[in-house]
């Protein structure tokens, strides 16, 4: 016992640095979690984006009205599902609750072109002068 | 000497891991700035007093037209994109897709910004993906276009006003 207490006293190391190795081990894992979740993350009702080779990016903003057309024709308003004619019912009492919002639209690349305008046409209808059409940047 | 510092020191066999850190930290923070920038697409601009006509002169007003018969896009596109050989007309007149990046330029290149507005008339029946693959390559070349739509479908198939009913 003795001894052995008098050689830890003679090895003299007393390592004063912090030990880093837990901190990078969950700066790593957090890295990948971005990494992996970024590309997949979309708001509101997951659809199947058009692919276009060069779409501007646009930020998010609070006030921001995410509309989504599926390929089953049903709507979305943020997270919330409905009908055509509550849609446009919906999309009305949203623009008189905040008259500076923007809207953005996201609809299925399989939609044919008519049911967008038609769309569009209602986002109008409700007092909107400008709708962002939502597309994923497609790699070559 | 040499065998004083030996012994004053000790060698350290710890790896330096601060730049690692480093790195790692302004990785990190790149991405979790990143993650609301994800949205991307496309302004398009319906103006609210629709219903008025506007006089449509050749200077001010350009309409591309896309519509089946020049274009045949009605079923979902593969991963093949748009078929070979597809047109829209801008004006009247006939362009080919693979030529729109530059034509659009040549149309937008000398005009002012609030004069860089592209009017999109389509056949609903149309592919939306289509149209938006068409709008983009419009947008290549001049990347302060603006869009309009125009709700009138007849222009998609006859590809823009007459100049002679005008």
């Amino acid at each position: 016992m003795a001894r052995a207490r008098s050689k830890k006293l003679s090895a003299p190391d007393v390592n004063s640095e912090i030990n880093v190795t837990p901190l990078v081990d969950v700066m790593l894992v957090l890295l990948i979690i971005f990494m992996v979740v970024t590309p997949m993350l979309q708001k509101g009702q997951a659809v199947k984006l058009p692919l276009t080779l060069n779409p501007e990016k646009k930020a998010e903003e609070k006030s921001q009205i995410m509309v989504v057309i599926s390929a089953t024709k049903d709507f979305f308003i943020d997270k919330a599902r409905m009908s055509e004619g509550q849609f446009a019912v919906a999309i009305k009492e949203a623009y008189e609750r905040n008259l500076n919002a923007s809207v953005v639209l996201k609809a299925d690349a399989r939609l044919p072109y008519g049911e967008v305008k038609k769309t569009m046409m209602k986002i109008k209808d409700a007092g909107f002068g400008n709708v962002g059409l939502v597309t994923e940047k497609r790699e070559q | 000497m040499g065998m004083a510092v030996g012994k004053k020191g000790g060698l350290q066999s710890d790896m330096n891991v601060t730049p690692l850190v480093d790195v790692l930290l302004v990785l990190l923070i790149i991405f979790m700035v990143m993650t609301p920038l994800a949205l991307r697409g496309y302004d398009v601009q319906i103006p609210r007093d629709a219903g008025v006509v506007i006089p449509q002169t050749d200077q001010t007003q350009f309409i591309m037209s896309i519509s089946e018969a020049d274009c045949p896009i009605t079923a979902p596109l593969g991963l093949q994109g748009l078929p070979p050989g597809c047109t829209v007309r801008i004006n009247k007149e006939v362009v080919r897709v693979d030529a729109l990046p530059q034509k659009a330029e040549e149309i937008f290149k000398n005009r002012k910004k609030e004069e860089k507005i592209l009017f999109i008339a389509a056949q609903e029946k149309l592919n939306y993906e289509g149209i938006m693959q068409i709008v983009d390559l419009a947008k290549t070349n001049v990347p302060d276009l603006k869009m309009g739509i125009v709700t009138d479908e007849k222009l998609a198939v006859s590809g823009g006003f007459d100049s002679a009913s005008q």
